[in-house]
């Protein structure tokens, strides 16, 4: 099965840059937007909604294994397995949990098989990580089958347009308020190039706008909470600029670009990014068998589709993306075209430079050649010396 | 007055294929007016009011169809013609002569704001406003012209200026032309703003503050927003779906693209790029002194700002910038293209050059590298060069 989805051999493209999240104002922010108090977090708000602590959890994607590890120290779960396909983070994740002594085990899996470690799970954690499962329908099915009535599936996900491929009203009011911030601040928006994207990490943000939509199919939804970042998100995050600059120049600049955003939010609510939503299974659905086989269809029909016949690309590009493609294809043949020019013109001087040439062809075509040659007579004799001189090759 | 911008090439005008070329388009349109697809504006305008009017004052006319046509249906008497085209004004000239119709026309560039002399009792705006650059001072002056129970009437686009569409209109065409049979889609191309500033200054230059700016002078008796959004760029200038012979299909196909344009309006009901309306004078704004003043001073420093900054009035968005990026490229590309293409042919020349083959023959012969190895000789050869060097410096 794994060789049908998508899946990124190259892990070390995962906790590279700076995140929008990496500034305290915005982490408060979403805190205050899922807890209403900008101080408690995610994890935090969910123990207190749920007043448990969970025997044992399941942990999707979890790369290096930070999040169970705060959630174990938090006190939200007891016991927790964590999978993901990269061996290298896997390692580094068990090794960590080793070192410190936490109960967390790991397994090294492709979660697009929705096949989970044997045991009972009591909650399911998605930490940033269905944004980068192919088989969405598959996987999440298989979550509500693997929890029991009381169990809980919990996601902190990034739901936003596929393969980061933002819509348009909302990109191009963030370049909007780009430009409104001070030159020593902007952001270089780059529309993510999706050639690229296929490149670096075809799991990346592959069917994240189906994510909410697929938990509302297999789970009673308990909160779900739109956190934006249509607006914010591109602006602060990789910005080189802002994170050079000091606190107390960006601080009021960073509140302007939250306020754009929420305004965006407001304005468009199917436009946020992120979202953190809870909920339990909702067993009766696993019932429902003519269901259950239109939505397996539908996913393999897409997946067929996007493997065998478009390269990994999943839907028509928007005019945004089908215009910086042109540009770069553009780019890039310009750069062969002056290579070739370089190459050209280095070679002409080369030649023009051959010494005996360089010397005849002065003489050939000094003054008093030319003159010479203007006369009948001589203009006859030099026909008649080429002539013989290419009959006699 | 020469600070408005004008067009002096009338040749741009009268071309190419409009979406209310199709009977579909038309006839839905004159629905949303009238509530009957046969009744066009001016036939509602007449019933609404219940008038013949004496006197009608026609903007920007150009070569006069639309008061010939309104004198025909019996909505005016006489009308005075104005336009900056001297050869459309020409045009109408004769085209009045000859049906022997009570139409003057005069030459003026409407941006100055002074009208002929009246009395008038009717002013019309078809697809003129969009043209007008000094739509406050026009408006006002047509606002003091017109009696008390004058009226004054628009069928105009009232879209994004320099039809520099919504983000999310432009994206949404795009992806109902997708869903297009191939044969029939659109080449999409986003109205290129520094083609549009050559080609005519002067189009769709205010044209969304020519509803705002209507309000402030008229009594709105009539509004009807008539889309556009989708269906105006999918259908304009389609030539392929203007030459597709099965009728029936273009029919399905220009219907299945309104719509969408219908759904569109519906969600995004300011998104709309026509309108008709039409009103009675507000005289009571013509004594709002600090407000004339203030509107009057805001188009002063818009007109002024725009002609330092090359007549652009608003700042370049996301998808603009792109596409102007692209054009660009696509532009250097060429150049570099014709200047490899010189260069190889100049190669080429040398390479065919008897002069630069036989040189090289003799340079490269055994006999002169055979020479060259004798010590003294190259020795010799070295010492020359030096000389020759020295002597050429």
């Amino acid at each position: 099965m794994s060789d049908g989805f998508a899946v990124n051999a190259n892990s070390e493209v995962y906790y590279t840059g700076t995140y929008w999240n990496d500034y305290e104002v915005v982490r408060r922010r979403i805190n205050r937007r899922i807890s209403g108090d900008p101080t408690t977090k995610w994890h935090q708000h969910f123990r207190n909604v749920t007043g448990r602590t969970f025997k044992r959890a399941l942990i999707l994607n979890c790369g290096n294994g930070w999040v169970e590890r705060e959630l174990v120290e938090e006190g939200l779960i007891a016991e927790g397995v964590g999978i993901d396909y990269a061996q290298d983070l896997v390692d580094q994740a068990a090794e960590a949990a080793r070192a410190q002594g936490l109960p967390l085990t790991y397994e090294q899996a492709n979660v697009n098989d929705a096949s989970f470690p044997a045991g009972d799970y009591d909650l399911v954690v998605n930490h940033a990580a269905a944004h980068h499962i192919a088989a969405i329908d598959r996987v999440l099915r298989e979550v509500c089958r693997a929890l029991p009535e009381d169990g809980w599936f919990v996601s902190f996900d990034y739901v936003g347009p596929h393969r980061n491929q933002y819509r348009l009203d909302a990109w191009e009011e963030a370049w909007r308020v780009n430009n409104e911030l001070p030159e020593s601040l902007r952001q270089e928006m780059e529309f993510p190039p999706i050639p690229v994207m296929l490149v670096v990490d075809p799991t990346e943000a592959v069917h994240s706008e189906l994510i909410v939509d697929t938990f509302h199919r297999y789970f009673v939804p308990d909160q779900v909470t739109a956190l934006g970042g249509a607006i914010a998100y591109p602006l602060l995050t990789h910005n080189a600029r802002m994170v050079a600059a000091d606190e107390e120049a960006r601080s009021e600049w960073i509140e302007h670009v939250l306020r754009a955003d929420d305004r965006f939010l407001a304005a468009h609510p199917e436009s946020t990014l992120f979202a953190y939503f809870a909920g339990r299974p909702d067993k009766a659905v696993l019932r429902e068998a003519a269901q259950l086989r239109r939505w397996r269809e539908e996913e393999d029909a897409r997946e067929r589709r996007a493997t065998e016949e478009r390269g990994g690309e999943y839907y028509e590009r928007g005019p945004l993306a089908t215009a910086l493609v042109a540009l770069e294809e553009q780019r890039a043949e310009h750069a062969a075209v002056r290579a070739r020019i370089a190459e050209l013109e280095s070679e002409l001087a080369a030649m023009r430079a051959r010494p005996l040439y360089a010397r005849a062809r002065r003489i050939a075509d000094s003054p008093w050649v030319r003159a010479a040659r203007a006369n009948a007579v001589v203009a006859r004799l030099e026909r008649q010396v080429r002539g013989a001189g290419q009959a006699g090759r | 007055m020469a600070d408005f911008d004008v067009n002096d090439n009338s040749d741009i005008y009268y071309q190419g294929r409009y979406w209310n070329d199709f009977e579909v388009v038309e006839h839905r349109i004159n629905e949303r007016i009238s509530g009957d697809p046969a009744c066009p504006w001016y036939e509602h305008f007449a019933r609404v009011t219940g008038r013949t009017f004496e006197r009608a004052l026609i903007l920007n006319c150009g070569n006069g169809w639309v008061e010939r046509g309104l004198v025909a249906a019996g909505l005016i008497r006489q009308g005075v013609g104005i336009d900056y085209a001297a050869d459309l004004l020409d045009e109408a000239r004769t085209a009045a002569a000859q049906s022997r119709l009570p139409l003057r026309y005069e030459q003026r560039n409407i941006n100055t704001g002074v009208l002929p002399a009246g009395p008038f009792d009717l002013v019309v705006n078809h697809a003129a406003a969009h043209h007008i650059a000094a739509i406050d001072r026009v408006f006002r002056e047509v606002c003091r012209i017109l009696p008390e129970d004058g009226w004054f009437v628009s069928f105009d686009y009232v879209g994004p200026h320099r039809n520099q569409y919504a983000p999310e209109a432009w994206e949404a065409a795009w992806f109902v032309n997708q869903a297009l049979p191939e044969s029939v889609r659109q080449d999409m191309q986003y109205p290129h703003l520094p083609t549009m500033l050559v080609t005519d200054p002067t189009e769709a230059i205010h044209s969304e503050l020519i509803v705002e700016t209507f309000r402030r002078y008229f009594r709105t008796h009539e509004f009807t927003p008539l889309g556009g959004a989708i269906a105006y760029p999918l259908l304009t200038h389609n030539t392929r779906l203007f030459e597709l012979e099965d009728r029936a299909e273009q029919q399905a196909v220009v219907e299945q693209v309104l719509e969408a344009d219908d759904r569109f309006l519906r969600e995004h009901p300011e998104s709309t790029l026509f309108a008709y309306f039409a009103g009675t004078p507000d005289k009571s704004a013509l004594e709002r002194t600090d407000q004339l003043a203030s509107w009057e001073a805001d188009e002063t420093a818009r007109e002024r700002q725009a002609a330092e900054h090359g007549g652009e009035y608003y700042e370049r968005g996301a998808l603009a910038s792109a596409l102007i990026d692209l054009d660009r490229a696509r532009i250097e590309h060429e150049r570099d293209r014709a200047r490899l293409q010189a260069l190889e042919a100049e190669v080429a020349a040398l390479r065919s050059d008897p002069l630069y083959a036989s040189t090289n023959r003799l340079v490269d012969s055994g006999l002169t590298r055979r020479i060259r190895a004798v010590p003294a000789i190259g020795a010799t050869e070295r010492r020359i060069r030096g000389a020759l060097r020295k002597g050429a410096g």
